[in-house]
């Protein structure tokens, strides 16, 4: 495969399902927030 | 008249009447329906399948963009455009997300629609940054250059450039009502941007190219990432959203507990 073609597609993917993955990390923190006021 | 909530655990009137007994589950299910009892219960299997099914269109995406033929008119990097055209027109989706929600703020002053909006305005930076990036990758391999002053390139820039503002104008404005306003306001003025890069490359001589011919394969193969990115854009959208909503009624209720601390500490005479 292209080297600009893997270049593109790793960056892509490893923008998209990292900020996705850092709203799920925040999203547990916010949970455990939560139950700790509760 | 009986009222029942879905937190009860039997409906007041199981079993006593055999009509009923029948209607029960079908009246549970219309109160539960009513109440988001279903959807409160279900929430974490829906998200998580929504997730998973998210997951796998890419891992089909990835998987088909590699069987598909190469289209001969491009060099080997066009596959790039699987990605790089959903995630340009998922990025217009997400500025409009913003549009509606700053409109929404502005007719209800409903603090929710600021929470989508700041969402929204992350996911098009991201989608925008993406759509950047795989172009200027596709560019280097296709014209030996990274970047161009082209119209539509430089209106994506101009896009990304308004909407990361947005991001950093936010943090500035302590007050959440005033921040709301002023986010909102901008969030439409930025939207006229959206439309200048749609239609640039129709009234404007432009590198860039404007439409591709397609063979089945290589349709079905852009079908799948036209069904996953606006899944994992929705996605985004909505857990921004909501997280959003989440961390500031946690910061309301942290206010209030530590002003009632100060205020029963005043009373006793003990420092805060």
């Amino acid at each position: 495969m292209n080297g600009y073609l893997l270049l593109g597609y790793a960056v892509s993917l490893a923008l998209l399902w990292g900020y996705a993955l850092l709203l799920f990390r925040k999203s547990r923190v916010t949970r455990s927030r939560r139950q700790q006021t509760q | 008249m009986h009222l029942w909530h879905p937190s009860y655990k039997e409906h007041p009137k199981s079993r006593s009447h055999w009509p009923m007994t029948v209607l029960q589950p079908v009246s549970q299910l219309k109160h539960s329906f009513k109440e988001g009892f279903v959807l409160t219960t279900h929430r974490k299997a829906l998200t998580t399948g929504y997730w998973i099914l998210t997951g796998l269109l890419f891992v089909c995406g990835l998987i088909m963009l590699v069987v598909a033929p190469a289209q001969t008119a491009f060099g080997p990097a066009q596959r790039i455009f699987y990605i790089h055209l959903p995630a340009a027109i998922c990025t217009f989706l997400a500025a409009l997300v913003l549009f509606v929600a700053s409109v929404g703020y502005l007719w209800s002053r409903s603090i929710k629609w600021d929470d989508l909006a700041s969402s929204a305005a992350k996911v098009t930076v991201l989608l925008c940054t993406v759509v950047l990036l795989t172009g200027m990758i596709w560019g280097k391999s296709e014209w030996g250059l990274w970047w161009t002053w082209s119209p539509r390139l430089t209106f994506s820039l101009v896009l990304w450039i308004l909407y990361l503002a947005y991001l950093i104008i936010r943090p500035m404005i302590q007050s959440p009502t005033r921040r709301a306003t002023i986010c909102a306001v901008y969030g439409l003025a930025a939207f006229i941007d959206v439309p200048l890069v749609y239609v640039s490359v129709k009234l404007m001589p432009d590198i860039h190219p404007s439409s591709v011919e397609l063979e089945p394969t290589m349709q079905l193969t852009l079908l799948v990432w036209f069904i996953a990115i606006p899944l994992l854009t929705a996605g985004l959208i909505a857990a921004g959203s909501s997280l959003n909503t989440q961390q500031r009624t946690l910061d309301t209720l942290a206010r209030e507990s530590n002003s009632n601390t100060d205020l029963a500490n005043t009373h006793t005479g003990e420092p805060s």
